[in-house]
This record gives structure tokens, C-alpha cells and sequence, in this order.
């Protein structure tokens, strides 16, 4: 049985005044947990705002759990978690009574006191949100998020203020979610190296226009395989020497000891030969060659060629 | 409870704690009622002296004098602080709705709400009958018990209409000043915007010789007050016309009411486009 899409969008066009923030975008994903990544402005929050009914396109039209997101916009929402890029939520109220609060207008929704123990606000349930750190606001966010038992999760940059250790922490929830409780995530964040921990398929936009969607290992290996991180000494004296060396594709200082290289297929064995050679040579010391097949040299590669 | 009654309920106290977190409710409840009931006490022996008869040129002060003209005043002890209440409204409503409405779409609350499953036809109404009740049950509630309990003055049907056309232009300042709001979506603009029209309008009303229904269609407490006293009531500006007869109070209201809902449905067709 042919697995029904969870989000749906159809040459949606949206304009703000001269400004088109989203130019003809497509977009078909099923459950899983879905990664929107693209450059700042490139339409990721704009589409966002159409999936939750808070604006309607221009043209096109938008499907989210197969109801029609301006239309069923109500019915959605009853079935939906969002955490925006920005959340403001009252000062003056206290966690425990906002979360209250908001759980009663779902009909099936979590345990307030099990679900800030679940994000880590169990010592700040009679704290005014007013008074929480950047940080434990995020959690909040979250916590709001799934308080409605929800199918599907909005997240923009859900990350952003939290420390390495909450960001683990996060992350290794929403996966722990996603598998017990079969809830499907809409990501929007910068941090590729997170998406690229969690996501299950992603999507590229560019300029309002999705450029490549699809599942994360099948994205990597199509436009990040032959990429590579030579760790040497000094990178200045054989940049260039790299450059011109048959089977690069792309050659680049990627950091203060790293040069980033693009292999042509098929030339892996004797460009890596070439690259040891001419370090010899220029008596440049080569620490490591290791394969870069990231989603971030996905991501760079493909916003490069566009 | 229906569910559909439990969700209304539900997006109430929400909205409700956050706009107004306990006790600002309460307060401005208390606030709005003791300056009620302050405006019938410091304005009632005013205006008992200035409307009862004495002897030409010098008015007796003694407490026997005040006990008998507040007596005489009956229905002007309500009537007068109403009237003058009005002003106060036309600054109070617009600044709640501006603060209420516009302030959430400015500063982004509006779009968290509506992420949950909030109706936005459910939340505006809620809005404004919150508002409504916010300022015009206090004001109601003070000049009453001011009246009743301290000026002993009964109250009939003439301070049922009086109060009848108080809460109706009440709701009309509060659906305009929603409609301003949300066209807007400033709260400097829309708060000022909303008591410089209502000003202007209260004033065009109480000193220029218009015809009554106009008149009362702007300011139906001034028609009313007018109508039970038999004057034309106080202008300044053109040509005097006939004192209001009773066709004019109703027709004055009913059109006040009208405005005062075509206002309130263009705001729910408004808030249903408004972008967040």
C-alpha cells in the first residue's frame, strides 16, 4: 500500500509585495522526520506560516495530513505541534499554568508534570515564563509542542539557545518520540550536522524554490560521495598544486589545516596518490584523508551549482 | 459540558491569562467601578443645584437645599455622570482594544495562539465581549449603586433606556476600535486613531444642531438625556432643532446598534485575513 504524503505543496507562489519569497515550490514528503534546510530568506519560515494556515499563498495549494491547509486550517492545528524560530509566549503566566492551559483546548493531549520531566523543566514548573532562560524557553517550546499528542511536529531551529548537552538531549528525544510514538517532524534548521543526526529524508530551498528533495543517505551519496577533508600542515603551499591535478573536480582551504577537494568518479585511488606526492614534494606533512559525505558538503555543493 | 462549549471555554482562560494575568482583571474591574461611582458622588450635587429651581440670582447652599434639589434631580443624577462617562470610554475602549487586539499581531503573541486550535472567529468574539464587559459592567454597576444606594434616587424605566443606550454606543467605540485595530495592526495608531474619530464624533454630536437621529445615531446617550428632559439639548452651532420625540431615541439606538455590528463583522472578516 502506497504510503499517503504527509505534506503536499503545489506550485505554491507567495509575494510580499515586490518581494517573491516563494516562487512555484513543490514539496511531497511522507512521515519520517523531515528536514527543510536552506540559505537565510530562501522562503523556509514563509512556507512554514502557509503549512499552519497563518497565511495563504498567492497560488498553489498546500495539503498537510490531506486537509487543505487554509480551508481545514482548524482541523490541522488540532493535530499539529509548532515551536516557531522566535516563540513568545506570556511573561507573566507560570509554566505549569501556561502548559494547563494550552493542553485543554486538545482533546487528547500529555501529562503536563511527565512531559516537563520529558524536557527537562521539572524544576521550573511554578517559574514565570518570564524569569526562564533562553534555553529552558526552547525546552518550553518544545514541551508546548507535543502537549496536544500530536501527529506532526513544526520545528523551526529548535536548537537555537540550547548548550551541546541539551541539543544531544533534544535531538535523542525527538528520535525516541518519532520510534515509540510514530510522530513525524518538520524540521527548519541551520545546524546540518543535527538534521543530518535525525532526518530521514530532506529538502533544499533555494531562492523559493525547492531544489532537491529526497531521502538523506540517497541526497548525500548523490552530491556529497566523492567529496574529501585533507588534514595537512600547511594548506597554502599545495592548494594550488592540488588544483591541477587530473580527477579534482573542486578544490578549496576549508580551514586553517583542512583542504576540501571534490573528486571526479572513478578517480579516488590515483588523485589520493597525487595528493601524497605533492605534500611530499613541498614537504607539507599529511595528518588524514577522510571521506567528507556530509549533508553539509551535500547542501554546499548543491547551493554552489545553482 | 459539549466539547465544542469546553473549547470555547478553554480559549477564554487563555486568552484571558494572557492578556490580563490575575489580578490585572480584577483591578481594572475596581478601578473602572470606584471612578463610577466617584463621578455620581463628586457630580451629583452639581448637578442637582445647576437643574433645580431657585430664586433668581442667588442660589441657597444650606444642606436642606442639597437634600431637596438632589430629590428634585432624580433621573439627571444618572443621566449627568453617564454622559460625561461617555468621554472617558472613548479613551479607555480604544486603548484596551489597540492593547488587546493590535498588540498581540505586533508583537507576535498572536501567532502562537493561533497555532494551537483556536478558532479566529472564536477568539475575536471573545475579545470583545471580554472588553465589553471589562469596562462597561464596572461603569454600569458603579453609577448604580452610586445612584441607588448613596443618592437614594429609585431607579424606572427612563434609567433602563438611559443605561440601554450606554452599553450600545459602549459596543459601537469597542467595534470600531477592533476594525481600527486590525486594519492597522498598531497600537499607537490604532489607539489614538480610535479616540481622535470618537472624540470628534462626541463633539460634533453635543454642540452642533443636527438632526436628532444623526445626532443620536453619534451620541445616544445625549439624545436620551435630552429626550427625557425635553430640550434640544446643548449646541452651540447652526440653526436649533425640535426636541427629540421618542421615534427619534429608538431610531437613534437601533442605528447606533446596526454600526455598531456591520463594525463588528467586517472586524471578523478582517481578523480571518489578518497575516501573522
Amino acid at each position: 500500500m502506497a504510503t499517503t504524503p504527509i505534506i503536499v505543496a503545489k506550485d505554491i507562489t507567495k509575494r510580499f509585495g515586490q518581494v517573491l519569497a516563494l516562487d512555484n515550490f513543490n514539496l511531497s514528503t511522507s512521515k519520517g522526520i523531515i528536514g527543510l534546510i536552506g540559505p537565510n530568506g530562501a522562503g523556509k519560515t514563509t512556507f512554514l506560516r502557509i503549512l499552519l494556515g497563518l497565511i495563504p499563498p498567492d497560488e498553489g495549494e498546500v495539503r498537510v495530513m490531506g486537509l487543505e491547509s487554509q480551508h481545514d486550517s482548524y482541523e490541522i492545528r488540532q493535530r499539529i505541534g509548532v515551536l516557531h524560530e522566535y516563540p513568545l509566549y506570556p511573561p507573566s503566566m507560570t509554566v505549569n499554568l501556561f502548559l494547563e492551559r494550552v493542553a485543554r483546548l486538545y482533546t487528547d493531549r500529555e501529562n503536563v508534570v511527565e512531559l516537563l520531566d520529558q524536557v527537562g523543566l521539572e524544576n521550573a514548573v511554578q517559574r514565570k515564563i518570564g524569569k526562564l532562560s533562553a534555553g529552558m524557553r526552547q525546552r518550553l517550546g518544545v514541551a508546548q509542542a507535543l502537549i496536544g499528542k500530536p501527529e506532526l511536529v513544526f520545528l523551526d531551529e529548535p536548537t537555537s539557545n540550547l548548550d551541546v548537552m541539551a541539543r544531544r538531549e533534544l535531538l535523542k528525544m525527538l528520535t525516541q518520540v518519532h520510534e515509540e510514538n510514530g510522530v513525524s517532524f518538520f524540521i527548519i534548521s541551520h545546524v546540518l550536522s543535527e538534521l543530518e543526526r535525525v532526518c530521514s529524508d530532506v529538502a533544499f530551498i533555494k531562492k523559493g524554490r525547492t531544489i532537491v528533495v529526497g531521502p538523506l543517505h540517497e541526497v548525500i551519496k548523490q552530491f556529497a560521495s566523492s567529496q574529501y577533508h585533507v588534514v595537512v600542515s600547511n594548506p597554502r603551499l599545495i592548494v594550488d598544486d592540488l588544483a591541477s591535478i587530473e580527477g579534482i573536480e573542486n578544490v578549496e582551504i576549508a580551514g586553517v589545516k583542512t583542504i576540501s577537494i571534490a573528486l571526479k568518479d572513478g578517480k579516488q585511488d590515483s588523485v589520493l596518490r597525487a595528493i601524497e606526492e605533492i605534500a611530499r614534494r613541498k614537504d607539507v606533512q599529511v595528518y588524514e584523508i577522510e571521506k567528507a559525505s556530509t549533508l553539509e558538503e551535500a547542501f554546499l555543493k548543491v547551493m554552489q551549482h545553482e | 459540558m459539549n466539547r465544542s462549549l469546553q473549547k470555547i471555554r478553554a480559549t477564554f482562560e487563555l486568552e484571558l491569562d494572557v492578556s490580563f494575568p490575575f489580578p490585572s482583571t480584577g483591578v481594572i474591574f475596581l478601578i473602572l467601578f470606584l471612578i463610577a461611582i466617584g463621578s455620581v458622588l463628586l457630580e451629583g450635587c452639581f448637578i442637582a443645584i445647576a437643574i433645580a429651581p431657585h430664586p433668581p440670582g442667588v442660589i441657597p447652599l444650606d444642606f436642606d437645599y442639597i437634600v431637596w434639589a438632589q430629590q428634585n434631580a432624580d433621573f439627571n443624577l444618572l443621566a449627568g455622570p453617564l454622559f460625561n462617562l461617555i468621554l472617558f470610554i472613548i479613551i479607555v475602549i480604544p486603548m484596551l482594544s489597540a492593547f488587546k487586539v493590535a498588540g498581540p499581531i505586533e508583537v507576535g503573541l498572536l501567532k502562537t495562539l493561533l497555532t494551537y486550535p483556536i478558532r479566529r472567529r472564536d477568539l475575536l468574539v471573545l475579545k470583545v465581549v471580554e472588553m465589553l464587559i471589562l469596562t462597561v459592567l464596572p461603569i454600569t454597576i458603579g453609577v448604580l449603586m452610586g445612584v441607588v444606594l448613596i443618592q437614594w434616587v429609585s431607579i424606572g424605566l427612563t434609567s433602563f433606556v438611559l443605561l440601554l443606550s450606554f452599553w450600545v454606543m459602549a459596543s459601537t467605540i469597542l467595534s470600531t476600535s477592533v476594525f481600527l485595530s486590525l486594519v492597522t495592526q498598531s497600537m499607537t495608531k490604532s489607539a489614538f486613531g480610535g479616540i481622535a474619530i470618537w472624540v470628534v464624533l462626541y463633539l460634533v454630536a453635543a454642540v452642533t444642531y443636527i438632526p436628532n437621529v444623526i445626532r443620536g445615531a453619534l451620541n445616544p446617550v445625549n439624545l436620551v438625556l435630552s429626550y427625557f428632559n425635553d430640550t434640544p439639548g446643548a449646541a452651540f452651532f447652526g440653526v436649533p432643532f425640535r426636541n427629540p420625540v421618542v421615534h427619534d431615541v429608538w431610531g437613534a439606538i437601533i442605528i447606533n446598534l446596526v454600526i455598531g455590528i456591520i463594525m463588528l463583522l467586517l472586524s471578523v472578516r478582517q481578523f480571518r485575513r489578518v497575516e501573522v
